[in-house]
């Protein structure tokens, strides 16, 4: 099998890379989804301290990525983000020229010609009315000018691909992200349902900050540093509890509320298993979490369900569905 | 320099007090196009296409003129209704010909009076009779208003995009030239190596499963 084929998780908080790099072998590349505009008086600073940046002149300079973040705290300021909710963000004005030099680094150069890009592209939220289609655009647009073919890829299927083969990649998958969470159904690898919730990662610091008065760095920062959902310590870590309690509950519930509507026309042959995965559940015992939530469903839930597993590499997992995608284009 | 090329009806850039509209363009220079945060959102929110250009010094082809628009009548009118657009703006100062300026506001006139000519044919419920030169006159008087009404941007939407998929008619501006191929490689990427020994049999099954698919299709 060539390692021709790259798969690109574009998310609020990190954007990742995934390549083949021989058998059985692959190589994820990460970088933070921030950065931070300073004024050419830095240059100095930052090249003493040995960090990258972008020279735009008079317009002064950029850092890009998680050097972004420290740089930030060292100037009290806050860094940028390109993306908001899952899509880029209408306010930032320099979202594009930050997300083109994060995939071109991300990406480098094409190993065959046109090189096939299988990248995320979130579902439509079912609670919001939000445009896919110029997000999706300027990622195609962004990605083509790498050198690469780009194919967009749902962001939750890509959990299908990559955890369910066993399966025969029938599962329902939910990625929780930091801006939105993704769900998609899919039996024998057809798409039944696929929808995204407007709330992750950042809702649940911003409400658990509003609840006890800190601030969502703080809960951000806490979240970071190790919580255990089943057992929290304090108001902080009980704030965080309640408040992925809610989403996890949210996220039941309008999966039965959506698959109500296509019931009729989707068949489900077997039970299927449930795979749950991104940055947001990363919290100390999420899953045990999840399922104890989910159980208080399951009798009222619309189809039988196998078992409810993590996914083996939450944070990698989207781009390692979208490299399966893409290397498949290459195989024999 | 710059070019400012839009696929609305109008887009107005309010700290350079310039207006685009569908079928025309506008050159600003550098200085504007670094100092204008209005067009920078706009280009932003896909209203408006900047490319960095030069403007052309050798003179084109010029276009095959056009019948100019007239209303069909009962008595012919010389000259037709599609009077050149003489809008507050003065001529770019860019050096663009003046002819070729001329032709790009004919052309956007001309294209303008067409839609505004079958909005007005299809709203208008019926024509009263018109006798005589004074009864003829009124009825240039009125179907002038008509199209100075509609030209003056009154009444017309903006395509709406929200949840709808452009159609070939609709296109929307993705800009070009995002990535900066000068740009040096400035990032610290986390980078990790792992064995994924499901990778493999992932995409050989997936593959199979989309060749049955095709097959059964």
């Amino acid at each position: 099998m060539s390692n021709y084929g790259t798969g690109l998780d574009i998310g609020t908080m990190n954007v990742v890379c995934a390549r083949r790099t021989g058998k059985d072998k692959v190589e994820t590349s990460r970088v933070r989804d921030a950065f931070l505009d300073l004024d050419a008086g830095a240059k100095r600073m930052l090249k003493l301290n040995g960090v990258n940046f972008v020279d735009r002149g008079e317009d002064g300079i950029i850092v890009v990525g998680d050097a972004a973040l420290e740089i930030a705290n060292v100037f009290g300021r806050e860094a940028r983000r390109p993306l908001s909710g899952g899509l880029i963000s209408a306010g930032e004005l320099d979202a594009l020229e930050i997300l083109g030099i994060m995939v071109k680094n991300l990406l480098g150069p094409v190993k065959t010609n046109r090189e096939y890009c299988y990248f995320s592209v979130p579902a439509a939220p079912v609670d919001a009315d939000r445009d896919l289609v110029y997000h999706k655009g300027i990622f195609e647009r962004i990605v083509s000018e790498c050198g690469y073919t780009p194919v967009a890829g749902n962001e939750a299927m890509a959990i299908i691909y990559a955890e369910t083969a066993k399966e025969g990649f029938s599962g329902l998958a939910l990625s929780f992200g930091s801006g939105m969470c993704n769900i998609a159904l899919a039996v024998n690898g057809i798409e039944g349902l696929t929808f995204s919730v407007s709330q992750g990662g950042d809702w649940i610091d911003a409400g658990a900050a509003k609840a006890t008065g800190s601030t969502a760095s703080r809960m951000c920062a806490l979240k970071e540093k190790g919580v255990d959902l089943l057992k929290p310590e304090g108001r902080e870590q009980e704030a965080l509890a309640l408040y992925y309690k809610s989403l996890c509950e949210y996220c039941i519930s309008t999966t039965a509320k959506e698959f109500q509507k296509i019931k009729d026309r989707f068949a489900l042959p077997r039970p299927i298993p449930i795979v749950v995965s991104g940055g947001t559940a990363l919290a100390g015992n999420f899953l045990p979490f999840f399922q104890q939530t989910f159980e208080r469903e399951r009798k009222r839930f619309p189809f039988e369900v196998s078992d409810i597993r993590m996914a083996s590499d939450p944070l990698n997992a989207v781009a390692r569905g979208l490299l399966i995608q893409a290397v498949q284009e290459y195989s024999d | 320099m710059y070019l400012i090329e839009t696929n609305q009806p109008s887009v107005t850039v309010e700290d350079l007090g310039i207006t685009i509209r569908l079928g025309s363009s506008v050159w600003i220079t550098g200085e504007q196009f670094r100092s204008s945060v209005c067009l920078k959102r706009l280009k932003a929110l896909g209203q408006v296409r900047v490319t960095p250009k030069k403007p052309s010094r050798v003179e084109k082809k010029p276009t095959k003129k056009r019948a100019p628009l007239s209303v069909s009548m009962s008595r012919p009118r010389k000259g037709g209704l599609a009077k050149p657009l003489r809008r507050g703006g003065a001529e770019p100062s860019t050096g663009i010909p003046v002819e070729q300026v001329r032709r790009m506001v004919n052309q956007a006139a001309l294209e303008a009076a067409e839609a505004v000519a079958g909005r007005i044919l299809g709203e208008t419920p019926t024509v009263p009779p018109v006798t005589g030169l004074e009864g003829l006159e009124a009825l240039e008087g009125r179907i002038e208003q008509a199209v100075g009404r509609a030209l003056s941007g009154r009444g017309t939407s903006p395509v709406s995009v929200q949840g709808a998929e452009p159609t070939l008619e609709e296109p929307m501006f993705i800009p070009e030239g995002i990535v900066n191929e000068t740009d040096p490689s400035v990032l610290e990427t986390h980078t990790e190596a792992s064995s994924d020994e499901g990778l493999e049999d992932a995409a050989a099954a997936l593959r199979a499963l989309r060749r049955n698919r095709k097959e059964q299709g």
